[in-house]
């Protein structure tokens, strides 16, 4: 009698402990949980919608796989390590979803192109679970999770950090020296010639804005292919709910005396300073500041091919655009807000244009257009590093005899034409082109076709050093 | 960097360019030309050797009996029958088939252990060159020596699943250490600690002197072979001497040199005076001595050097092994 008791008792504690120990564990593992902000930008045209496409369907796949298959992300640990469980794949609830389906079947299909690119700020969310390899995560849980959140946000919103410190006349008189300098100066526009002290009216400040959009949409496509695009929004406005008539404004020929009320002057410093307050401010505050990490996606080979004026164009913009990651010291982030954002990777994209020998240079390159003269990073307190990437690998590398000569060779088939063909893309100089270098005709990268990837569909995209770039990024979570 | 000058940037008009053989996954091997095979070969001791010449000597005495002794008993059973005489040479002609056979298979073992070790070599001198190099043709050595075992098959072709043509030597070669070797190291410490865990009960048990000695010898042998086997080196048993003779010859002694009483001092503390009077103490002894031979021979078949940190450590690998003997002195674990 006693004895049925005994095992009665013992299996009642034993059910208890079992309990607690399950509850434990998953208080642990809730505890355990991390998330975390990525964020992935860069002026137009780097290649940021493919990347993010590119990005989330590898990791979607690199915990699906097979025997024998270490699938396309070897340089991530998680997968190196075998460790990565699962990955869950959702939009997030508080930002706009990326189109992430859309954008995939279009790189999947029979004759895939590259999806169009974003014009706002979206975003995806990637949970990642897996076994922990370190000493405590491994007592204390089976599988924990890491959810990243990858933003996507147009570059050009960084340019217009510097505006916070200016005032109307000054980003006038700037702009204009600007718009009158350069290959700026052959662009028409009703906006220069707008009087300051005429009276204001909605239809002639919209009539400017127009005018003065128009001019720098000239300025951004081919042939100026320039990157220094002020103030951000115009191109990239982003948000259905921003008020147009914020953007009523446009550099003006202001004269040094003052300015009287109910002018175009008076009604455009309003507008500009709504602008700062209104857009700037907030996107600042309340965006950017939640970014942990984040990659800034530079088209080094598109500017190389423009030319040497919107080659300095862009370092002119890359270098406003690193002012936005100055978190320490006197920087004008740093005095104007906090960042959270402790790791920064500057990536060349688009290296499936060069063979794989030119990559470093393709690196050492991007270095110099973003330091100063004498080789620094204004950037102290954030982890900057520097990469090369493509996240669609559409070209493959050879090695053949021409003229006598072994040489590396690229594989694929060019934008345009038919079939594939072999092409020798040239060097990238690995220091800031001289005048020399752009008088022989050195740069003249190919856009090529995406390859055709039905035949692996289960393997992911191919890509170059995708996955560095991630284990740059968010590897140091995974203990 | 080479710099391939003289060609513009641009489409080549087909069929100008001739593929070079093999090129887009495995360029031919250039590889640097070691240093050492352009160091001289030391120059010869002078006088006779007189070791050598005995040995020779002895040889030839021993293989002329035999031969004569085998030809003259053949002619004396032939002159006794031809029946008996054709039986006695069939089974001389046996012999002598299976002999060649034996030592031809012996010294073809011992040539692919010096290729293998070879290509060790190769690898212990890219690993070191700090430049760029070209070393895709080594790397299929590699994966071909590598491949040989069951396990190592299936890495080398995760690992081939991985390598892209876009990936310079160097990410070759650390895609190669983390997806093959890092599990290959796991397989190889296995092999140490199970050796390591039966010399120190074997020896522990065992009742009489000598007999321990045997078993510690049987033992190792055993798991240098195992350890040989994981890196994809098959040697046979003549092979395995080869290799230990290598193991002391190459050994890097600052890595393992006298560590025996440093791992038992820290790992035992206080307990080891309560051990040193039983059986037990020595059979650890043994099993830290097996252990640390398992991982001279892991350096020596690991076709890559350590690099630093991945190193495995005689400490934890005796902790792994011994550990429970030394916690629960009366209960050996299985």
């Amino acid at each position: 009698m006693s004895s049925s008791t005994d095992d009665f008792d013992q299996s009642v504690l034993r059910r208890a402990a079992a309990s607690i120990a399950a509850t434990a564990r998953l208080l642990a593992e809730r505890a355990l949980r991390r998330r975390l902000r990525v964020a992935v930008t860069g002026l137009s045209r780097a290649g940021k919608t493919v990347f993010l496409t590119a990005l989330l369907h590898n990791l979607h796949l690199a915990a699906r796989l097979k025997e024998g298959q270490s699938g396309h992300l070897p340089f991530f640990d998680p997968v190196a390590k075998g460790t990565l469980e699962d990955v869950t794949l959702r939009p997030l609830e508080d930002l706009p979803a990326f189109p992430f389906l859309p954008n995939l079947d279009r790189l999947l299909e029979p004759s895939p192109d590259f999806p169009p690119s974003t014009t706002g700020l979206s975003a995806f969310g990637a949970a990642l679970r897996y076994r922990p390899q370190g000493l405590l995560g491994r007592q204390l849980v089976d599988t924990t999770t890491v959810e990243i959140e990858i933003v996507d946000y147009p570059g050009e919103w960084l340019l217009d950090l510097p505006l916070l410190e200016q005032s109307f006349e000054a980003w006038s008189a700037a702009a204009r020296r600007l718009a009158e300098s350069g290959p700026r100066a052959s662009l028409p526009g009703e906006w220069r010639s707008v009087a300051p002290g005429a009276p204001a009216s909605e239809d002639a400040l919209e009539a400017a804005r127009l005018s003065y959009t128009a001019y720098l949409k000239a300025c951004r496509e081919p042939p100026l292919s320039l990157s220094l695009l002020q103030p951000g929004r115009f191109l990239r406005p982003g948000d259905d709910r921003i008020d147009p008539s914020v953007l009523r404004f446009c550099p003006l020929a202001l004269t040094d005396g003052g300015t009287r009320s109910g002018t175009i002057a008076a009604a455009m410093r309003d507008r500009f300073e709504r602008y700062k307050s209104e857009i700037v401010r907030p996107f600042y505050e309340t965006v950017f500041s939640q970014f942990d990490r984040q990659l800034v996606l530079v088209d080094i080979i598109g500017a190389l091919n423009a030319g040497p004026q919107s080659f300095d164009d862009m370092r002119i913009a890359l270098g406003t655009v690193l002012r936005s990651f100055e978190r320490d010291g006197d920087g004008l982030l740093a005095r104007l807000f906090r960042s959270r954002t402790d790791k920064v990777l500057f990536a060349a994209t688009k290296a499936d244009h060069v063979t794989a020998n030119q990559f470093h240079n393709l690196r050492l390159l991007l270095r110099a257009m973003m330091a100063d003269d004498a080789g620094r990073l204004p950037i102290a307190g954030v982890e900057a590093d520097f990469a090369a990437l493509s996240a669609v690998k559409c070209t493959a590398n050879r090695r053949v005899l021409y003229q006598g000569q072994q040489i590396t060779v690229l594989e694929g088939v060019i934008k345009g034409h038919d079939g594939l063909e072999q092409l020798f893309p040239g060097e990238i100089p690995e220091h800031l082109p001289t005048a020399e270098d752009w008088a022989s005709e050195r740069f003249r990268f190919y856009d090529f076709q995406p390859p055709s990837l039905e035949r692996d569909r289960g393997r992911g995209i191919p890509h170059i050093h995708l996955d560095k770039a991630l284990q740059f990024l968010i590897g140091d979570l995974f203990w | 960097m080479t710099r391939e000058t003289g060609i513009k940037p641009g489409i080549l008009p087909s069929g100008t360019t001739t593929p070079l053989p093999g090129a887009v996954i495995e360029p031919p091997p250039s590889l640097p030309v070691p240093v050492e095979a352009q160091v001289l070969p030391a120059t010869r001791r002078r006088g006779v050797r007189w070791g050598i010449a005995l040995a020779a000597s002895l040889a030839a005495l021993i293989s002329g009996v035999v031969v004569i002794d085998a030809a003259l008993w053949l002619s004396d059973l032939f002159e006794r029958s031809a029946w008996l005489g054709s039986a006695g040479a069939l089974l001389i002609g046996g012999v002598s088939v299976a002999l060649v056979g034996f030592i031809g298979g012996e010294y073809r073992n011992l040539m692919r252990l010096r290729s293998a070790q070879a290509i060790r070599e190769q690898g212990y001198h890219l690993a070191q060159a700090s430049n760029r190099f070209e070393g895709r043709g080594f790397m299929s050595d590699l994966l071909r020596l590598t491949a040989n075992s069951r396990a190592g098959r299936l890495l080398c072709e995760q690992y081939r699943d991985a390598i892209a043509d876009t990936h310079d030597d160097r990410e070759a070669m650390e895609l190669f250490e983390r997806i093959v070797l890092r599990p290959l190291d796991e397989a190889a410490c296995a092999a140490v600690r199970r050796a390591a865990r039966d010399t120190a009960i074997g020896a522990s048990v065992s009742p009489v002197a000598g007999v321990d000695a045997l078993i510690v010898l049987w033992r190792s042998l055993r798991m240098v072979r195992e350890v040989a086997e994981v890196y994809g080196m098959r040697p046979t048993r003549l092979s395995v001497l080869a290799l230990i003779r290598r193991m002391f010859l190459t050994a890097t002694f600052a890595v393992t040199a006298d560590v025996v009483g440093d791992v038992l001092g820290a790992h035992l503390g206080g307990r080891l005076a309560g051990l040193v009077s039983g059986k037990l103490a020595e059979g650890v002894f043994a099993g830290v001595r097996t252990a640390r031979l398992g991982l001279l021979a892991i350096e020596q078949c690991r076709p890559l050097p350590f690099t630093a940190d991945d190193r495995p450590n005689l400490r934890q690998l005796v902790a792994q092994s011994l550990g429970s003997l030394i916690q629960s002195p009366g209960q050996p674990a299985p």
